[in-house]
């Protein structure tokens, strides 16, 4: 077993052995895609709605598009990390899944934490979710993408104490897939979240 | 499992490239040309790429034997979200026009 996870030419081959871990993998997958769906309801909102400012502050005006580079920078990196971090656990190496887990940790942290002073210093100007149309969809799309954040932080602080207090089992290693999955994939949708909220908010 | 690595780290860099070309075109588009419609275009161009790189680079559930159903609910799911956005902004705007 641990000869094939060392030849494995990918990660995912190592579930491959065991068919309990590739359907587990299969259910993740497609909770992932009905969680899209949701994303892409609320992209449909904003997209209808981001003009409607109803005499209110513009979200055009309130950007701050430095933050928003950061923000990205901080989730493509940890997406690195976290790719590094599983793979580092694959290889059975403990201490650097750990390592790469607590610097995609801090990374995740940082973007919410950039975040959530953004939506502070929005509803600071008198622009909270409540004040028109377009400042509601903004809310709720990215604060959805926020709260998801917030649950993987959590997520990855219970695979980093079971990475550290129980052996690296097909189970282990399919529930920290699971996890770099679903992280993967908050990046993928923040990837149209800067493209479209403050992308084309930005320029329309 | 050095590949794995590498290619990982490839798929990073060219992330990143493409982040801070669309960065660059929101805050600069007359720079590269653009009309703000032009900029919108080629922005999300640059993120269907993006997307693309990430599904290849770090997404990987491609590569399991039996990857047709993990193809397939993806390929549904893309075609629900076609559906419900591209529609959602037709109808709206349609509405609007006959409404005004």
């Amino acid at each position: 077993m641990t000869t094939h996870v060392k030849t494995a030419h990918l990660s995912v081959a190592v579930d491959l052995q065991n068919e309990a871990s590739s359907t587990k993998i299969f259910g993740f997958w497609v909770y992932l895609m009905t969680d899209l769906t949701i994303f892409a309801a609320l992209f449909a909102c904003f997209l209808v709605l981001h003009g409607n400012s109803f005499d209110g502050p513009k979200l055009k005006e309130l950007y701050h598009l430095g933050p928003v580079l950061y923000e990205t920078l901080c989730l493509l990196t940890s997406t690195l990390t976290c790719a590094l971090g599983l793979l580092a656990a694959y290889r059975a190496q403990k201490g650097a899944s750990i390592l790469f887990f607590i610097l995609t940790f801090c990374l995740g942290a940082a973007f919410l934490f950039l975040e959530i002073s953004e939506f502070i210093s929005f509803i600071g100007q008198g622009a909270g979710p409540e004040r028109s149309a377009a400042l509601s969809s903004f809310f709720t799309l990215v604060g959805t993408h926020g709260f998801h954040i917030t649950c993987g932080l959590i997520w990855m602080v219970i695979m980093m104490f079971r990475i550290g207090l129980y052996p690296l089992t097909h189970h282990a290693l399919s529930r920290i897939f699971c996890m770099a999955l679903f992280w993967h994939f908050l990046d993928f949708v923040w990837i149209f979240i800067f493209t479209v909220v403050y992308g084309i908010g930005y320029l329309l | 499992m050095n590949h794995a690595i590498g290619s990982r780290i490839t798929g990073y860099i060219l992330s990143l490239i493409l982040t801070c070309i669309a960065f660059f075109i929101i805050i600069e588009p007359e720079f590269f040309g653009f009309a703000n419609m032009g900029a919108v275009i080629a922005i999300f161009c640059l993120a269907l790429l993006q997307s693309i790189v990430q599904l290849i680079f770090f997404i990987d559930v491609w590569h399991e034997k039996d990857t047709f159903w993990n193809v397939t609910v993806f390929a549904s799911t893309v075609s629900i979200i076609f559906v419900v956005i591209f529609f959602s902004i037709l109808i709206i705007n349609h509405l609007n026009y006959n409404m005004r």
